[in-house]
């Protein structure tokens, strides 16, 4: 997808689950949480990734970061497909990819300090010495400007927004080329939100780090991402640059997800709805995803699944009615 | 003039902590007008959830009122008994909570617990005829198939569809008012405006007055006509929504109304906020509680706590900047 050097390139990736249901004579189910999922992670930018709950989000960010196996397809990682890694290549990926959970509050351990959290990836990768370290740990402490007197501290001694910061310090410990950030600001107060945006931000200019960007909050990834895909029930259904998301939406989804974005205006109006509910990723419906939601709904969107297709210089759609 | 459903003065809430007695909620006073909506917004831990507790009257035990009054049309809340109470609660004073997941019974179908509330609301009734009411609420708060969704679970269900159920019970009886804490915060964005236009399309209909608490500033102007920003367990502005959202005057809630994201900022730069955290509720600024993170703090801020003053087109305001008039 374009020429631009990619860090990650994703291809065709599903994945399923196995549910079992009832005791006894039970049925087996398959839920497929992804797919097909082709997306291009291109070095230098933040990819953003939306969608409402269950669409497969966060399951992306599993596999990316080596927690899930996909069913099938391959993640290449600077030409590599990182299903095949050796222990040694695996130990050496988990340092390059770093991980950011939504939930500050669970994420850390509760016996441990501040400064054992952050000394670990240290010990688990045997870099530097006990002087090194505790000179690197003050550089992160310092990177998400906490106080450095926070690090003989343990984790319930601290608010959800410091946390939060020690979540990314312990993510930069290792100097990382990707951080995939799940949900980082949605558990955080708007104040706080706030900074730890512009703490993201500021990180990536000063140490040259891509973000694998997933939330439900289309004015954060509005504000941090670069490039924006769109996912829907296990697919991409649009994906481009934030300004072709954002000014110029194509799939009949981003146009009724952007307006129901709470946005403060000058004056009262309605907000404008998506009709229904997300259908369950168990049985998806027949043909595009998306049709019983859909006000554009013709035959084919029931019978056939559209495909992803360049529209425009890499902005793709998956809709029937979207052409070149 | 309009009837005043509610009126809360000088409530404050005290709870039990490891370190002796927090004040979670300070001198709040306001006033519920027939019909009005009233957002409270405020961050985590402003209080603004044990404001909409002792409203109801279940503040949990290690807390307790330490002092003002309630008063719900013409009955002082705090000097009813248990047995009253409980019969005015979900009845004509209902609520909502954040998590629909966890505030259904997951062991119950959801037609059993709202049957069991609408037996309860008006005894005697028959069991066809409790059928029938939470089925015609069912539909009125947009399920599009009740008669099958009677039997469902909640786990079954979505995160949406069950809070749609949560406000089919508390609308099971007619309440005077409605508080909604967070309705909408765990829901995704499209579920979210579906919520906020049933609450509101139920508020019209019915006629009731809702107290919507929220986080989320574009929500709360979508909904209320009035609004009460918190702060630490203090009330640091009362504004009706309008001019509120035109000009806010304290320095928090200009803080919360910059640090509102929108979808045409200049994505290279920093975008504003609030600098620090919100204090330590065992720890309390002895001035102002804003006043470490406020950009126009001056020494008199640091010293003593602002008091609330009326200003001229009817705002009220706890900050020094405005101290001049002093009400009661």
């Amino acid at each position: 997808m374009g020429p631009a050097e990619s860090i990650l390139e994703i291809t065709d990736i599903i994945k399923e689950y196995i549910i079992t249901k009832g005791f006894g004579n039970y049925k087996k189910q398959v839920l497929k949480a992804l797919n097909s999922v082709t997306l291009t992670l291109p070095t230098k930018t933040t990819l953003g990734c939306v969608g409402e709950s269950g669409c497969g989000k966060s399951t992306l960010a599993k596999i990316i970061t080596l927690l899930e196996k996909p069913t099938s397809g391959t993640v290449k990682f600077r030409g590599k497909d990182i299903n095949s890694f050796n222990r040694k290549e695996k130990k050496q990926y988990r340092k390059e990819v770093q991980l950011v959970l939504q939930d500050p509050y669970s994420s850390l351990p509760e016996n441990m300090n501040i400064d054992t959290v952050l000394n670990e990836p240290f010990l688990i990768h045997g870099i530097g010495t006990r002087v090194t370290r505790r000179e690197k740990i003050k550089e992160l402490l310092a990177y998400v400007k906490l106080n450095e007197n926070i690090r003989y501290n343990y984790p319930n001694q601290l608010s959800g927004g410091q946390r939060q910061r020690v979540n990314i310090a312990r993510a930069l410990a290792l100097t990382p080329s990707l951080i995939v950030c799940d949900e980082p600001v949605s558990s955080l107060d708007v104040s706080i939100q706030n900074q730890i945006l512009n703490l993201l931000k500021e990180l990536q200019s000063t140490l040259n780090v891509n973000y694998f960007f997933i939330s439900h909050d289309l004015r954060v990834v509005h504000y941090i991402c670069e490039r924006v895909a769109v996912m829907y029930l296990g697919r991409i259904v649009e994906h481009g640059s934030s300004e072709d998301i954002f000014q110029h939406p194509l799939h009949p989804y981003t146009q009724a997800l952007l307006p129901s974005i709470p946005l403060l205006k000058n004056k009262k109006e309605h907000l404008s709805r998506l009709k229904g509910e997300v259908p369950s990723p168990i049985d998806t419906p027949h043909g595009c995803a998306f049709h019983p939601r859909c006000n554009f709904t013709k035959d084919i969107c029931r019978e056939e699944v559209p495909p992803l297709i360049e529209v425009k210089n890499s902005h793709w759609v998956a809709c029937h009615f979207v052409r070149r | 003039m309009t009837k005043t459903i509610l009126e809360v003065n000088n409530l404050s809430v005290d709870f039990n902590g490891q370190n002796g007695l927090v004040n979670v909620v300070k001198d709040i006073s306001f006033k519920v007008e027939a019909g009005e909506c009233l957002g409270i917004i405020g961050e985590s831990g402003c209080g603004k959830t044990i404001t909409s507790l002792a409203i109801m009257q279940l503040i949990p035990p290690s807390g307790r009122i330490a002092s003002g009054e309630i008063i719900f049309e013409d009955l002082k809340l705090r000097e009813l008994g248990q047995k009253r109470m409980e019969s005015l609660r979900g009845s004509k004073l209902a609520m909502i909570f954040q998590n629909p997941m966890s505030s259904l019974n997951p062991c119950f179908t959801i037609g059993k617990q709202l049957v069991d509330v609408a037996k309860r609301h008006s005894s005697g009734v028959s069991k066809q005829k409790a059928h029938n009411i939470v089925i015609s609420r069912l539909r009125a708060v947009g399920f599009s198939d009740p008669e099958s969704r009677f039997y469902s679970y909640p786990f079954e269900l979505s995160g949406g569809l069950c809070q749609r159920a949560m406000i089919a019970m508390a609308l099971l009886s007619t309440p005077r008012l409605l508080i909604a804490d967070e309705p909408t915060t765990a829901l995704d964005v499209s579920i979210q405006a579906q919520i906020l236009d049933l609450i509101k399309e139920l508020q019209d209909k019915l006629n009731f007055s809702l107290i919507f608490v929220s986080h989320d500033l574009a929500a709360v102007q979508h909904m209320a006509s009035n609004i009460l920003v918190m702060y630490a367990g203090n009330m640091v502005e009362y504004a009706s929504a309008e001019t509120f959202f035109k000009e806010p005057k304290h320095p928090y809630s200009k803080g919360l109304l910059n640090s509102c994201l929108s979808l045409n900022i200049d994505r290279n730069k920093p975008i504003s906020g609030i600098n620090g955290e919100p204090p330590d509720l065992f720890n309390k600024p002895k001035g102002c509680p804003f006043e470490p993170r406020c950009t126009m703090a001056q020494a008199l801020c640091c010293a003593e706590k602002p008091a609330l003053v009326m200003l001229e087109d009817g705002r009220m305001i706890a900050c020094h900047l405005f101290g001049s008039k002093g009400v009661d």
